[in-house]
């Protein structure tokens, strides 16, 4: 196990090598017509991403549940008592994390070289997606809040570069500036939140986790932020401020709106970044900070309300969609809603099953919905489709199965981890329980209408669904893979059937300090799981039926473009809409800070400044005489002055 | 109380004062020369009855010796004397003249009600002594040699000037 | 030796300086500038010996060596500025001060 350990740096490397060497390959082939060599970019993208997978197997694998596996190779910072190392930390929550972030990712890299072959910026692509794999792990493996961070702003690059990948088109630059603007402000929280988490911990401040969550679970620190003193008022800003970098990262309200727009990457970008990997950030963070954030009931029941009102809005907001990906965005943000309402009721493992689960079934989705437009020609407005499980039958299977898992149907991985998160939160609130039921319904309404309106019925433009046909063998089988994925990895926490579980006892040893505090101040009903499955089975089946009712025999006219009309644009755009206020407010407070302050106050103090001068300067230079005596006789009337200053003024 | 000191004290300083208003009024350039001459001789004598006999030899030799001979010889020289055409004060004098009287006013006031009086025990300033002071062993040799310096200086500096001028009749745009 | 009022002297001391002060900027004549500088040297050596009287010992007799120094710079001063005189009255033909004003204001 030890000669393992001093591994952990070639994780990220590995990665980081595949962007460099796809770089340069970038750079070589810069001056030819069709690029560089598709066969040798993709394989050391893919192999960066395989060997980074396999290393996180080995490791995983002979990780025992309670031990942590470390490397720290050089101290960063080095500040008399503060002291923060550059160091990796491989614990059982990292190798969770890691297996889906590499397996899904290695899959994603795969599937690219068929999606992207094409496209004459090709290995610039595999640079920039090994490069975001290299941040992500960085996130994820890093020992302290500063190694995160370097991970969580190396994800907003690589996306930024992502989704403005085809830059020719300016709605792609602009959709890449707002995602990483946005998730900027949410930076903002998180360093905001890191330091005032460091006021807190006073003279035991330190970033790493471990650090962090032994002086939390010290009983004896509990008086430090107990209630009314300075220090809780410290740790309900430290979590409020992280978590709102949490929602940047994780599109939550309020900071989600980002990322229906960075739909304009290409599609595996979509499936990696913004549906299975970056997204989960946040709430990995969560996770990670658990000890910190149970001793903050008020923080946790608005991550709580926050999330289900996240899932709730995104849920209506993906029904007004036509573009097939804006209903799959929406649908994350929905999902991500779901999570942090999980964590927001203390039940971390719970939250980190759907992330789990959410990973394999929406990269299936994503990557379907990719294989879709692929053949199609580019087009991703729904109404315009139709008819198109005669002509891709692979991928309406396996999209197929992914809309299974999303509904939380039985036995598909989202049936266990959905009803997971809905029993968990009727045991803290039934309100919660009966929003996210809703939602449940509302989510099985939306996708059921997504795979109607793409698979059903007939073709209704014929040109386009004419020349459709299977997508390749390199864009299939990652499909198919993550197919099989969204109905099988829900066994690894299947509630009911006992021994089914490893999942659970694989988080616990990192989780359960954190829930276990939790559950002590805060009892939980207990239900009977089989009534919350069969409840939750019952919400998707309405939900679907009523979608199969409406839109199954409905005319669909695709007119004028895929974007939200009328009331449906209103609730869409709500967010932006709040944005608009505060960047216009902004924006008049930088028009009067120019118009009014810089001209008026400072040009004006500055005109005043130089005019006084200027006439201190010309009374000064008019005792400068041409002629001698004059000068002469001024001078010696300075020195009798003087002289008379210090004679006369020394009484 | 020993009138003769006092008498003579009287004497010199009326000579002295005499002789400064004279030069400062006086046209002709070798007159106030004449009338500095005076001055200084009485200052000689000043320097002699306050027990400073080598100064006032000094004074004598050096002074109103060699200075004002190398004054009077330059006069000489640039025709000074005939030198009709520059008023001697002009209007803006008048209102310069603020400057001293100031002085004497502010001086004045400062040194009323002061009293210093004159120590028994001060010693004579023989050659003797002077000399012991010059070159003894707490000494201003250091500034002797320094003063040495700036004469020779004075001498090489003032040959330059007055030399290219000479030599070469030309204009200098100095 | 206490005839002499020490006070008396140095207001001798200052009513030449006061003269010479007036010389040197009132007249226009360059040489009698150059007088009334020597007239304030020389009322300067006469408030130092009427100093040193008032002091003890040595003390006295430092008072007496500085107008030895100062007879000395007087000297090589008088010399640098006839000199110029000399070099300036070239250029100018003219002992008058006001011919040489063309200093920068």
């Amino acid at each position: 196990m030890n000669q393992l350990q001093n591994y952990l740096w070639l994780l990220p490397v590995l990665p980081l090598a595949g962007a460099l060497l796809n770089g340069i390959l970038a750079l070589a082939g810069a001056d030819t017509d069709e690029g560089p060599s598709r066969g040798l970019s993709g394989f050391f993208g893919t192999v960066a991403a395989g060997g980074a997978f396999v290393l996180t197997l080995l490791l995983a694998l002979s990780l025992h549940p309670n031990a942590v596996f470390a490397q720290a190779p050089w101290t960063w910072i080095d500040a008399g008592s503060f002291k923060v190392a550059f160091g990796f930390s491989f614990d059982s929550l990292t190798a969770m994390m890691l297996l889906f972030i590499t397996g899904i990712g290695t899959l994603i890299h795969f599937y690219s070289i068929g999606y992207m072959a094409e496209d004459r910026g090709f290995a610039r692509f595999f640079a920039y997606l090994n490069l975001f794999l290299a941040s992500m792990i960085v996130l994820v493996l890093g020992s302290n809040l500063l190694m995160t961070f370097i991970g969580w702003e190396g994800v907003g690059l690589c996306s930024y570069l992502l989704i403005g990948f085809w830059h020719k088109e300016e709605a792609n630059n602009n959709a890449a500036r707002k995602a990483f603007l946005v998730n900027r402000a949410g930076d903002l929280g998180f360093l905001l939140g890191t330091i005032a988490l460091m006021a807190l911990m006073g003279s035991q401040a330190s970033l790493e986790y471990s650090a962090i969550s032994a002086w939390f679970r010290d009983a004896s620190h509990a008086a430090l932020f107990a209630a009314g003193t300075t220090g809780a008022g410290l740790l309900l800003a430290s979590t409020l401020l992280i978590f709102l970098g949490c929602t940047g990262k994780s599109a939550q309200i309020p900071l989600l709106t980002w990322l229906p727009d960075a739909m304009a990457g290409p599609t595996p970008v979509s499936a990696l970044i913004h549906a299975a990997t970056m997204v989960t950030s946040g709430v990995y963070l969560l996770a990670r900070l658990s000890d910190m954030f149970v001793r903050s009931p008020l923080t946790l029941s608005v991550i709580a309300g926050v999330g289900i009102a996240t899932a709730l809005w995104a849920a209506v907001a993906g029904l007004f969609q036509n573009d097939i990906k804006k209903v799959l965005a929406y649908s994350t943000v929905s999902q991500l809603g779901y999570m942090f309402m999980a964590a927001g009721v203390g039940s971390f493992d719970a939250s980190l099953f759907h992330v789990f689960t959410h990973a394999f079934f929406k990269a299936t989705l994503f990557l379907g919905a990719g294989s879709v437009i692929h053949a199609v020609g580019g087009e991703q407005d729904m109404r315009k489709m139709g008819g198109l499980w005669k002509k891709l039958p692979l991928t309406f299977l396996a999209m197929a199965a992914g809309w299974y898992a999303i509904l939380g149907l039985p036995l598909g991985a989202g049936f266990w981890s959905k009803d997971l998160i809905l029993e968990r939160a009727y045991g803290s609130s039934p309100l919660l329980y009966g929003l996210g039921l809703l939602t449940a319904v509302i989510t099985a309404l939306y996708m059921t209408r997504l795979m109607i309106l793409t698979f059903f019925g007939k073709g209704r433009d014929e040109k386009l669904t004419a020349h459709a046909h299977e997508a390749p063998f390199t864009m299939t089988l990652p499909v198919v893979l993550l197919g099989l994925g969204a109905l099988g990895v829900g066994f690894f926490w299947a509630g009911m059937i006992p021994g089914l579980d490893s999942f659970h006892q694989m988080l616990s040893p990192v989780l359960s300090p954190a829930q276990s505090f939790w559950a002590r101040g805060n009892e939980a009903e207990e239900g009977s799981a089989l009534l919350f499955a069969a409840i939750g089975t019952l919400a998707a089946l309405v939900g679907a039926g009523i979608a199969w009712a409406i839109w199954s025999k409905a005319k669909i006219e695709a007119v004028g473009s895929s974007a939200p009309k009328g009331f449906g644009a209103f609730w869409t755009f709500f967010f932006d809409y709040i944005h608009g206020i505060f960047i216009a407010a902004t924006k008049a407070l930088a028009w009067i800070g120019d118009k009014i302050v810089q001209t008026v106050i400072f040009n004006g103090l500055l005109a005043l400044l130089i005019y006084a001068v200027g006439m201190v300067g010309d009374a000064v230079r008019s005792l400068q005489r041409s002629r001698l005596r004059v000068n002469l006789g001024l001078s010696l009337c300075g020195l009798v002055l003087l002289l008379a200053f210090f004679l006369l003024g020394a009484w | 109380m020993e009138l003769l000191p006092q008498i003579y004290f009287g004497l010199f300083a009326v000579l002295a004062l005499a002789c400064a208003l004279t030069v400062l009024v006086a046209r002709h350039p070798i007159n106030a020369a004449m009338a500095l001459i005076g001055m200084m001789t009485s200052l000689s004598g000043l320097y002699a009855i306050l027990h400073a006999p080598f100064l006032a030899v000094l004074q004598v030799l050096v002074y109103a010796g060699a200075i004002v001979m190398l004054l009077v010889f330059v006069i000489m020289v640039l025709n000074g004397a005939k030198d009709d055409h520059t008023p001697r004060f002009g209007s803006l004098g008048l209102v310069l003249l603020i400057v001293p009287a100031a002085l004497a006013a502010l001086l004045t006031r400062t040194f009323r009600g002061e009293t210093i009086s004159n120590n028994e025990a001060a010693l004579r300033g023989t050659v003797d002594l002077t000399g012991q002071q010059l070159f003894g062993p707490t000494g201003y040799v250091l500034l002797f040699e320094a003063v040495g310096f700036v004469l020779l200086t004075a001498l090489v500096g003032a040959v330059l000037l007055a030399k290219r001028e000479l030599d070469s009749h030309k204009e200098t745009k100095a | 030796m206490t005839a002499i009022s020490a006070l008396n002297v140095q207001f001798l001391a200052l009513l030449l300086f006061c003269i010479g002060l007036a010389t040197t900027l009132t007249r226009r004549n360059l040489f009698f500038i150059l007088m009334g500088v020597e007239i304030m040297l020389n009322a300067a050596n006469l408030s130092f010996v009427g100093f040193s009287r008032t002091f003890a010992a040595a003390a006295s007799m430092e008072g007496l060596v500085v107008p030895v120094f100062v007879i000395a710079l007087a000297a090589s001063e008088a010399c640098i500025g006839l000199a110029m005189i000399i070099l300036v009255f070239h250029s100018r033909e003219s002992v008058d001060s006001d011919a040489y004003s063309r200093m920068k204001e």
